[in-house]
């Protein structure tokens, strides 16, 4: 809060808000010390001003009125002043949107704290909260310890978990998950949509004291690759959800994730969710009882990949792939230590020009 | 920006690379695949350019066509991405915002304001006021019309009283956005009418700094006046006098960084609307709204001449 007093008025700031005061609002906003009353600060300003203290009780329970109804004075609480050192909340992507607008509210949810940010993810039943809770039991944030605005702010991922029933055309529907809106992993697999909420997790996490970088873009193998065997990294240019559709039907794998996640000490990509370890086995308790169908897209397992190539489109030029890979100028974890991983491991493989998978 | 990248960026050929533009505190180049980018930024950030060596750069990428044969425009600030578009109008749309944007990020040390600035001699008039208020049509009739010099139509950077200068209003005379039926309303403004340049523009239509009068371009000033314009078609003009807290209440809406820099920017504004003229101008008329933002920089001057 910072004020400013002019010849009686005054003006405050409140993050990026400002509030005018005018003199008899200023004056008590001053005598607001947090611990005296309504009454006595009444009895103050009337002994200064000859006045009647009954007559300024009502000016004075007014403005305090008023300040709190702005948010200037708050509740004088335990440990209030720590949240300017608490994690920033992660909200939901592209909130503006019509379609994240529509979105269904989440009955249950859960804060989940990875690395610097608070993580809400939202659930549409109880029992699904609970098995994540359980899963990144070590990732909770303590009721306390949650700051107010998480307690309504929209999840930043969601889980819907199919149920055993079957849909109209007599198959299971898929598990989802949601970040912000849109659907970005779908699969009848529960493991497979728990590795993958582990992966966009992991990509909010310090992913520095996990030793890697993150770099836009998608992590291919031909059919049957297994850790320690090579990959090709391909420019992220299309929707992911759609693009791996297309390549596992070409029998191709891919990697699960929302980045690339490149170890610059060893040019490895990792698969899976770098620095985050939590335990499956209690969504998979949950979906025990669903009649599980198998995956359906080609998934690499976690572990560690060594790069062979990397395609983009216009890769006459290390500096093309360099671009095309690059990550975005904003919100992007390790933006600048990404780029000289990126570069340095163009010095070491294979570049291949084209992005067109058929290739 | 790290140095293996620098050299990255330093070691492909691009069709065209403009000068260094320096905005407020930042300072970049443009190098592009299609060599008329550079040339509209040269002449969009005339007053700026200088031949220093960048700090940043923007590139301008052209990628080859895909499968269904569609090429696609991409624009990165230091190898970082910024956007990509099949029409290289919307790049260089996001270039211009994205410069600004940084001019904006890269200052620090000043209170920033979303306003217009004119000068007269010593004496800095801050308009300020949201888009459409007629900001930016005040501060261009002023310049072009009225002989005053420039300063800025976007961001007004103070920088504090503590500085040995003291308050001032620094330059940023940036090309200046005017709606597209401009020349109706002051015939002496020359927007970009290139057919090449105005097909970069989309529907942007821009008036470079330096067209819109010889010397109209002037060093830091301190802000005298302020200026909180509403235009209304047809309506009287009218002034009302604010005392300095409502000034600052007013102003202080229009900041950058009010949350981040808050004892920076309320301090440096509430010496600003201590010390100047504050007064919100409600008119239908341009020249009748010149004149009173004249006649208060006059008497400035007058008094400062006493």
């Amino acid at each position: 809060m910072h004020s400013q007093y002019f010849d009686g008025e005054a003006v405050l700031a409140l993050g990026d808000e400002l509030h005018l005061l005018n003199p008899v609002a200023a004056l008590v906003w001053q005598c607001c010390d947090g611990e005296s009353s309504a009454t006595e600060i009444a009895e103050d300003l009337a002994e200064v001003f000859g006045a009647d203290p009954g007559t300024l009780k009502s000016d004075v329970e007014k403005a305090i009125g008023e300040f709190e109804s702005a948010g200037l004075l708050v509740p004088d609480e335990d440990g209030a002043g720590a949240s300017q050192t608490r994690s920033r909340l992660l909200t939901a992507y592209d909130l503006d949107c019509e379609s994240c607008m529509e979105a269904e509210p989440r009955a249950f949810r859960t804060v989940l704290e990875f690395g610097c940010h608070l993580v809400v993810v939202g659930f549409d039943t109880e029992d699904a909260c609970t098995a994540v809770e359980a899963a990144f039991s070590s990732y909770i944030v303590r009721h306390s310890d949650i700051p107010t605005v998480a307690h309504d702010a929209r999840p930043a991922f969601s889980l819907t978990l199919a149920t055993s029933d079957v849909d109209a055309r007599g198959i299971k529907p898929l598990h989802l998950l949601y970040r912000g809106g849109e659907v970005v992993v779908s699969g009848r697999d529960a493991s497979r949509v728990l590795n993958a909420l582990a992966s966009y997790l992991a990509f909010h996490g310090d992913l520095s004291a996990a030793g890697v970088v993150a770099i836009p873009g998608l992590v291919v193998a031909k059919a049957g690759t297994k850790p320690g065997e090579p990959v090709m990294l391909l420019e992220a240019n299309t929707r992911l959800s759609g693009r791996e559709r297309r390549l596992a039907k070409m029998g191709i794998m891919v990697a699960d994730s929302p980045a690339i996640w490149l170890d610059p000490a060893t040019n490895e990509v990792l698969v899976g969710a770098p620095g985050i370890s939590f335990e499956p086995s209690f969504l998979l308790s949950l979906a025990e009882g669903f009649p599980l169908l198998g995956a359906d897209i080609a998934i690499l397992s976690p572990g560690r990949y060594p790069v062979h190539a990397v395609s983009a489109r216009g890769a006459h030029h290390p500096l093309s792939v360099l671009l095309a890979f690059a990550p975005p100028n904003e919100g992007w974890p390790l933006a600048e230590s990404a780029l000289e991983a990126l570069d340095a491991l163009l010095e070491s493989v294979e570049i291949i020009e084209g992005n067109d998978i058929r290739e | 920006m790290g140095e293996r990248v620098r050299t990255r960026l330093r070691s492909q050929d691009f069709a065209a690379t403009s000068r260094t533009f320096n905005l407020l505190g930042f300072s970049a180049c443009v190098r592009s695949d299609a060599d008329l980018v550079p040339e509209l930024v040269e002449l969009l950030w005339a007053p700026l350019l200088s031949d220093m060596e960048p700090e940043h750069v923007f590139t301008v990428t052209q990628s080859p066509p895909d499968i269904n044969g569609i090429v696609a425009w991409h624009l990165h600030l230091d190898a970082l991405h910024v956007v990509s578009a099949p029409a290289l109008s919307i790049v260089v749309s996001h270039l211009l915002w994205e410069a600004n944007r940084q001019a904006l990020e890269n200052t620090p040390g000043h209170a920033l304001l979303h306003s217009a600035a004119v000068t007269s001699g010593e004496d800095a008039a801050i308009i300020v006021g949201p888009q459409g208020s007629g900001k930016s049509t005040l501060a261009v009739a002023l310049v072009a019309r009225y002989g005053l010099g420039y300063l800025t139509d976007e961001a007004v950077a103070i920088s504090p009283n503590g500085l040995p200068d003291g308050l001032m209003v620094q330059p940023y005379a940036k090309y200046i956005s005017v709606g597209a039926h401009i020349g109706e309303i002051l015939p002496e403004v020359s927007p970009i009418s290139d057919p090449a340049l105005v097909s970069l523009l989309g529907e942007l239509v821009l008036v470079p700094a330096s067209s819109l009068r010889a010397e109209s371009i002037v060093a830091a000033a301190r802000p005298s006046v302020v200026v909180l314009p509403t235009y209304i078609p047809n309506a009287p003009t009218k002034i009302q006098v604010l005392s300095p807290a409502s000034a600052l209440h007013s102003v202080g809406q229009h900041s950058y960084h009010l949350a981040r820099d808050t004892a920076l920017v309320m301090d440096t504004l509430a010496a600003v609307t201590s010390s100047a003229r504050c007064i919100t101008l409600t008119s239908g008329d341009l020249d009748e709204a010149c004149q009173v933002v004249l006649d208060l920089l006059s008497h400035e001057s007058s008094g400062t001449a006493s």
